[in-house]
């Protein structure tokens, strides 16, 4: 399967560009998306979750038309928004349960087993009989994630999923996702960019709706490679460096600061060539659009 | 603190839309009441009368309060909602900040909703004379504190309580759903103790139970005359004065209530989760292979899932069913309660509670089902489900079908529910007919598609108009437009407004009956425009995120295509099929005409054949005619050979008849057909495009061959048909139910009928009439001695019936049944009247009755048979109103002269005919009246035996002696039938016991004084209804306690001998009776005849305080004090004090009362004296024997008086 975006753009009625002229191609697998807020990302995976309509360009999945054949898109859709609610008298099994037949599973018995499987993997199969109104936030999302894999999903769209989630649950999403994603599409949004470089096989980069980079995080690394050099100053000189140098990011660590800057040659001036990670590649490139001020 | 939390309450309310639309809302409701006068006013009463302007600001203060609601119960709950509790807390805020700037932050807005009200009234007197919608001189003078004081002691008063009774229960109760559904509650308790308070007399509870004070406002203005309604300003003092503090103080006490138990900690608490019991841990392995598929068998489950989902969550909703549960209990009283007629309740029959359900209760059904349409099309978004379930594989049409059939599901749910509360209140009431066809027929076949119709409505306004609360408004100012336009009389065409239907009655004679055909199709007509709003909804359906209204459009133009449109094309075809049928049958088989047209049709008729009135007619004094009835068919056809005589000096060569009863008519004179002339014709109404372009007014002018001289006697053969084509706009057929026609002759009316005269003077001046003359001028007074009440051409008529109807049903007709047989299957009656006739118009009735016979010797040797005639469901009195009849006969045959028919009548009509009628020898009563009446308590007034003897009367009284055409002269007929009414009643319930008889009546009298008081006459120019009758019957009922029955009924004899089936003038009038009644009272009493007859006479006795000291040997000195006094009307329709004043006037000392064998609870008068007395406060000491309870100044109600003051408890001192 494929996921070809061409030429995507969407201007809001309220003027904001939300997503311009982006191409992307995805394959099987996971494919991540690094923003900061209010970078499209969220647009981007609407319109291709069929929420949101397009102004411009096409996005197609195999023969799929995504923008006019908005049924058979969502036959292969696992989606979990960002942001969302529950009926709140509804129990989690009873929920899912309604869920697993709109999505097409219509034997009785195999969706029984698929819900309690599902409810059993985001830890909820205590709670199953409890109304989703009674929810915590965490186990909220993870409701979510159950019903975002239900079925048999191809195309999976999942906007920050481990917000809210504390390690242990988001590990166990991660291998979950590993798990019910094989053979397919997975687009997953994050601010974590480390979840990025150990899950992902491709991403992209996004900022003020246009996509900055797109590769394996692998290429994007080596992009930089021999280009950061760090070096730990002290806190009133950063305005000084700044003017002197393309500074990708700093940290404050016990008084003193470390920051890291792009440099093609050696700057010398007591820095430090460093191995480039995926944060310097995600600052590299949106530093080019937006002033990121780490402090 | 408080300020900054006040100013952002302020800045964040005006940011909202909704107190706009509520401010619109509540200028506009006043703004139109006031610029068009549709208010409840008196004759002379301003439209902006201080007292229409309480009144008014009292009723709205309720419809403020749903506003009120919405505005006070959120400032708290908004933090509960957004979750800013969780930061809130953290702040700097004070307790006594937080509660009272978000208290008067909001009640500023309610405050406002208060004076756009008074706005609007405002405006709208102002409005209204400006544009013409009102004349100028309806309206008073604009003073500033008409509005300032209802305002600050209505309006302010009542949103203060509303206002904190919302806040308090939010803050207390943490939730705002608790707002909506104590908003209904309060609503429907407050109409529900409305209907117990509006029978009760008990002025505490009047006044007090009311926390709008709308009841007190009115009982107030009640007592008023236009000029003091027009200048007074509503005083709180007494009871009204406590009323207002009350209610305000249960406001304040509410609101420092809510502020103690206010505390940050408990009101920001988290809901405390419910723990449920945990389930046992399992490990699952990946299922197996599973299939996934959206073929064929996909749909139907999941359109199945998806509402049972959307049901669930509405029924899990606990305040759905807080709501049912008040509507329900609020049902129930209503239907055990029914109707009540003299305080005796009728039986639940199902057919007679529903129409309480179906014809008020409907309206609050509508809004219920608004809301919840609301409610499902918005909780996708409301919880934030949308951004799931959006994503998700069904296509859009089903997820819509799922929840139009979720809300589909409520209706029938809701539908229902009313059979299963009436049956449980039959029930209650040990009643066990239930009447499973009538609950289907009206729940499931007339009831079931409008909510159905109103649904659809209700779907494509939330989906149209994102804002839920908009839309939730538009749809009820929508149902409260259309109810107004509609009972205004204003505009009614039921094809332009959407889920109206044309009115039905329901009769145990025929349920629904032939209206169920024009219901059905005018449901089926909105079904379907419903079912293309619904396209419309689905067209617009919002998944996902959608921004603009282009987007939306082009996403409509998407969905409108395939089956979508092919399916609009059907339901469009379908639509216009049915509204073509539906206006064919209304608009161009039968005449629609709108009310105004309607009225403009009457002031032509005035206009142009008012100069008929005087035309010389015949009189017709003989009719005999053969009737055919087909009921199953709807169709009567009447041929006659009436008898016209000229009794005028001049010759007669020209009539005028007036012919819109019936479908068509005919006449012949010796063998030739008459030909005529139309006088006028009336312009083709507005909604009747394809008809012809002129209308028949049913007026005819005929041409006789000759002239009919003076003395002159002419046959006149005249062929009608009564028969209906199609169905009309409204109600039709009324009385000609396929079981149950109620009918006159067939004939043409004679000469120029002034009933159809416009009456109201503001409507003659809008058509260029000029004002109305009096209906018995004093100057025609000698005219109208000569000629009977009723048409010019009224005389004694001697006729001759013989009339077929269907082989199951009998027909019911005036006179003396010679004969009936059976002939080819149907069934034949002949009447008769020939020796010496009948005065009153003769009619017909037709229906399945069962009958019960019996005789009573009436005169020596003569038995008189009864003939009852009812509907077979209708068994419980029928032997009530034959012992009505078994009394009164022989009674009346002695006292007053014989019965001069063969047989007594007594015959049930449906629902449709008036509720008491008589006709020569037959006496009808409606199926409302009596026939249901559950008498299970020996207490209660037996008005079944009161309605007998008193129609029974008018065979004397009417149809002996005809009223001439004078004012009064209905004194005959009404006045002497009640009195004699009352007399009977007396003899069965003796005479101590009448004022449960007397009473209501008199009351009745003292109600309608007091609403028509400068149009008061005395009883020989009587012109009002509560004069001509029940003061008439009272006066005549006190004469007789004063003189003796023998001595009135010798009057009376006299009286009756003297008039008795006269044909020639001059006839009896009021006058007449007077000098007949005068002739018998002595010397000493004609201040008593003078006082009731030729003057309005009101007495004010009233008892001041009754002390007994015991005598010992169970004897007892009673001291009665208490005053009398006498007032008349003077010229001016003030009352003054009649000067002179030593009138007979009863004592009278009470122990317990006593239960006679029939277990009926009597008084026990241990002292009863007629004294005379001037006016004055006087005391009495009489002895009695046995212990006083209480005692009165006349206690029986002998006077005309207010009678609650009369009797008092008696104080027993040591």
């Amino acid at each position: 399967m494929q996921l070809t975006i061409s030429k995507l753009s969407k201007t809001y009625t309220n003027g904001v560009k939300a997503i311009r002229n982006v191409s992307l191609t995805l394959n099987e697998g996971m494919f991540g998306l690094l923003g900061p807020n209010g970078a499209g990302k969220s647009s981007l995976m609407r319109t291709i979750a069929t929420l949101q309509e397009a102004d411009e360009g096409t996005i197609q999945l195999d023969d799929i038309n995504v923008l006019k054949q908005k049924t058979e898109v969502r036959q292969l859709l696992g989606y979990l928004p960002q942001e969302f609610g529950v009926y709140p008298k509804i129990s989690a099994e009873q929920m899912l349960d309604h869920i697993a037949k709109l999505k097409g599973v219509s034997n009785k018995g195999e969706r029984k087993e698929l819900v309690n499987y599902l409810l059993d993997k985001v830890n909820l199969y205590k709670d199953k009989r409890k109304n989703l109104g009674t929810y915590s936030g965490g186990m909220k999302q993870r409701f979510g994630i159950a019903q975002a894999l239900m079925g048999k999903p191809r195309l999976i769209i999942v906007d920050e999923p481990t917000a809210g989630l504390d390690p242990a649950e988001r590990n166990r999403f991660y291998n979950l996702l590993s798990e019910i994603g094989l053979n397919t599409i997975v687009i997953l949004s994050t601010h974590i960019v480390e979840d990025v470089s150990t899950l992902c096989s491709r991403f992209a980069i996004i900022c003020e709706g246009e996509v900055l980079f797109s590769g394996t995080p692998a290429d994007a690394i080596n992009q930089l490679n021999g280009k950061i050099y760090s070096k730990t100053i002290s806190k009133q000189d950063v305005d000084n460096y700044k003017r002197n140098y393309k500074v990708i990011s700093t940290q404050l660590k016990a008084g003193e600061l470390s920051i890291r800057v792009l440099s093609d040659s050696n700057p010398r001036d007591g820095f430090t060539q460093v191995y480039p990670d995926l944060e310097d590649v995600y600052f590299t490139s949106i530093g080019s659009r937006v002033d990121i001020n780490t402090i | 603190m408080l300020r900054e939390i006040f100013l952002f309450e302020l800045q964040y309310r005006l940011k909202k839309p909704g107190v706009y639309l509520y401010f619109l809302i509540c200028f506009a409701f006043a703004f139109t009441a006031f610029a068009n006068g549709a208010l409840p006013l008196d004759e002379k009463q301003f439209i902006n009368s201080p007292a229409s302007i309480a009144e008014y600001v009292s009723v709205i203060s309720m419809v403020v309060m749903l506003a009120s609601s919405a505005i006070m119960g959120v400032p708290l709950y908004r933090d509960i909602e957004y979750n800013t509790r969780e930061y809130y807390l953290s702040y700097p805020i004070t307790k006594a900040g937080y509660f009272w700037g978000r208290y008067l932050g909001s009640f500023v807005f309610v405050f406002l909703f208060g004076v756009a009200v008074m706005l609007g009234i405002y405006c709208g007197t102002k409005a209204g004379p400006l544009f013409g919608w009102q004349d100028a001189n309806r309206y008073g003078p604009n003073r500033f504190i008409y509005y300032l004081q209802p305002f600050l002691t209505l309006a302010l008063p009542n949103l203060l309580f509303t206002s904190s009774l919302f806040f308090g229960l939010v803050a207390i109760l943490r939730n705002v759903k608790v707002i909506y559904s104590s908003g209904i509650l309060l609503l429907l308790g407050y109409i529900l103790s409305h209907f117990f308070t509006r029978s009760s007399h008990n002025q505490y509870v009047i006044h007090l139970s009311d926390p709008f004070a709308i009841n007190s406002v009115q009982t107030i203005n009640g007592g008023l005359t236009a000029s003091e309604k027009n200048t007074m300003i509503v005083q709180p003092a007494g009871l009204y004065l406590v009323n207002r503090l009350l209610w305000t103080g249960v406001g304040i006490v509410i609101l420092f209530y809510t502020w103690f138990r206010f505390s940050f900690e408990r009101f920001f608490r988290p809901v405390r989760q419910k723990k449920t019991g945990t389930t046992e841990l399992k490990s699952f392995n990946a299922p197996g292979a599973f299939t996934v598929s959206f073929g064929k068998k996909y749909k139907r489950p999941v359109l199945f899932t998806l509402t049972k989902i959307e049901i669930l969550n509405i029924i899990r909703d606990n305040y759905f069913w807080i709501i049912i549960v008040a509507g329900g209990i609020f049902l129930g009283v209503i239907f055990s309660h029914g109707y009540m007629i003299n305080g005796v309740r009728n039986f639940p029959r199902t057919g007679m509670i529903l129409p309480l359900h179906t014809k008020n209760f409907v309206i609050f059904i509508f809004c219920i089902l608004i809301f919840y349409t609301g409610e499902v099309i918005h909780r996708e978004r409301s919880t934030g489900y949308a951004f799931i379930n959006d994503a998700l594989p069904p296509a859009d049409w089903i997820f819509n079908l799922a929840k139009i059939l979720s809300i589909f599901c409520l209706s029938v749910f809701l539908t229902i529910l009313p059979m299963f509360i009436g049956i449980v209140a039959q029930l209650s009431r040990g009643f066990y007919v239930f009447d499973f066809p009538v609950y289907f027929k009206v729940l499931l076949l007339c009831m079931l598609p409008r909510l159905i119709q109103w649904t659809m409505l209700s779907f494509v306004l939330h989906i149209c108009i994102r804002n839920k609360f908009a839309a939730l408004g538009v749809g009820i100012v929508y149902i409260f437009l259309c109810m107004l336009a509609v009972e205004s009389g204003y505009f009614n065409y039921n094809l332009l407004l959407y889920s109206y239907e044309p009115d039905y009655g329901l009769s145990d004679f025929d349920v629904i009956g032939h209206m169920l055909k024009p219901i059905s199709w005018f449901n089926l007509y909105w079904l379907l425009c419903g079912a293309l709003l619904l396209m419309i909804g689905y067209l617009f359906y919002i998944r996902g995120t959608v921004n603009s209204f282009k987007e939306r459009m082009q996403l409509a133009r998407e969905r409108f295509h395939g089956n979508a449109m092919w399916f609009t094309v059907i339901l469009i075809i379908a639509f216009i099929a049915t509204a073509s049928y539906n206006y064919y049958n209304v608009s161009y088989l039968n005449h629609y005409y709108t009310g105004n047209e309607e009225m403009a049709q009457r002031a032509a008729i005035e206009k142009t054949l008012k100069h008929y009135e005087d035309m010389p007619l015949p009189k017709v004094t003989d009719i005999k005619m053969t009737a055919d009835l087909f009921p199953e068919k709807q169709t009567a056809y009447f041929n006659s050979l009436v008898t016209l005589v000229n009794k005028t000096t001049v010759p007669i060569r020209e009539l005028l008849l007036d012919g819109d009863n019936l479908t068509d008519y005919s006449l012949e004179c010796n063998g030739a057909v008459l030909s005529y002339t139309v006088p006028l014709l009336f312009p083709r109404g507005k909604f009747n495009f394809f008809g012809p372009a002129f209308d028949s007014s049913g007026y005819r002018l005929y041409q006789l061959p000759q002239p009919l001289a003076p003395g002159d006697t002419v046959n006149i053969g005249v062929h009608a048909t009564k028969t209906f084509k199609g169905f009309t706009n409204g109600l039709y057929a009324g009385n000609f139910l396929y079981n149950g026609i109620v009918t006159g002759l067939g004939l043409p009316g004679l000469g120029y009928d002034d009933d159809e005269e416009l009456r109201k003077e503001d409507d003659r001046k809008k058509f260029g009439l000029p004002k109305r003359k009096e209906e018995f001028p004093a100057d025609e007074e000698a005219a109208g001695v000569n000629r009977l009440m009723g048409t010019p051409a009224h005389d004694l008529i001697r006729i001759d019936l013989t009339v077929s109807t269907s082989g199951d049903q009998v027909v019911v007709g005036p006179g003396t049944l010679e004969k009936q047989w059976n002939e080819n299957g149907r069934n034949y009656f002949r009447y008769t009247c020939a020796s010496p006739g009948i005065y009153t118009s003769p009619g017909l009735l037709s229906a399945r009755y069962a009958s019960v016979h019996d005789s009573i010797q009436a005169e020596d040797s003569r038995y008189i048979p009864i003939d009852l005639y009812y509907n077979p469901a209708h068994y419980n009195n029928v032997q009530r109103f034959i012992a009505a009849y078994k009394t009164a006969l022989p009674y009346y045959s002695k006292v007053f002269g014989p019965y001069p028919f063969r047989q007594a009548r007594i015959a049930e009509a449906s629902i449709y005919a008036p509720w008491t009628n008589s006709m020569s020898g037959t006496s009808m009563f409606g199926e409302r009246y009596g026939w249901n009446a559950d008498f299970n308590n020996p207490d209660q007034f037996d008005y079944c035996y009161y309605a007998g003897v008193r129609q029974l009367a008018r065979q004397w009284w009417g149809e002996q002696v005809a009223p001439n055409h004078t004012k009064g002269a209905e004194v005959i007929t009404d006045g002497l039938s009640r009195y004699c009414a009352y007399v009977l009643c007396e003899k069965k319930y003796g005479k101590y016991n009448m004022n449960a008889v007397v009473g209501d009546d008199l009351n009745w009298y003292l109600w309608e004084r007091r609403w028509h008081k400068g149009d008061q006459q005395p009883l020989l120019h009587a012109s009002n209804w509560s004069e001509k009758d029940t003061k008439a019957g009272h006066v005549l009922f006190g004469l007789k306690d004063l003189i003796g029955e023998d001595s009135i009924n010798a009057a009376l004899r006299e009286f009756h001998d003297k008039y008795l089936f006269i044909t020639n003038p001059p006839f009896a009038g009021a006058k007449d009776l007077y000098s007949c009644l005068q002739k018998h009272v002595p010397d000493s009493l004609q201040y008593y005849l003078k006082d009731s007859w030729e003057r309005v006479t009101v007495y004010d006795n009233r008892m001041i305080d009754v002390k007994a000291i015991p005598l010992g040997d169970n004897h007892y000195k009673v001291t009665l004090t208490f005053s009398t006094a006498k007032t008349y009307m003077d010229e001016k329709d003030d009352d003054q004090p009649a000067g002179m004043m030593n009138d007979y006037i009863d004592i009278a000392v009470f122990g317990d009362n006593t239960v006679n064998k029939e277990g009926r609870s009597e008084t026990n008068p241990l002292y009863v004296q007629k004294c005379r007395f001037g006016a004055g406060e006087h005391t009495v000491s009489v002895t009695v024997t046995g212990k006083p309870v209480s005692a009165g100044i006349d206690p029986f109600l002998r006077l005309i008086d207010k009678p609650w003051d009369n009797i008092k408890p008696c104080t027993v001192v040591k």
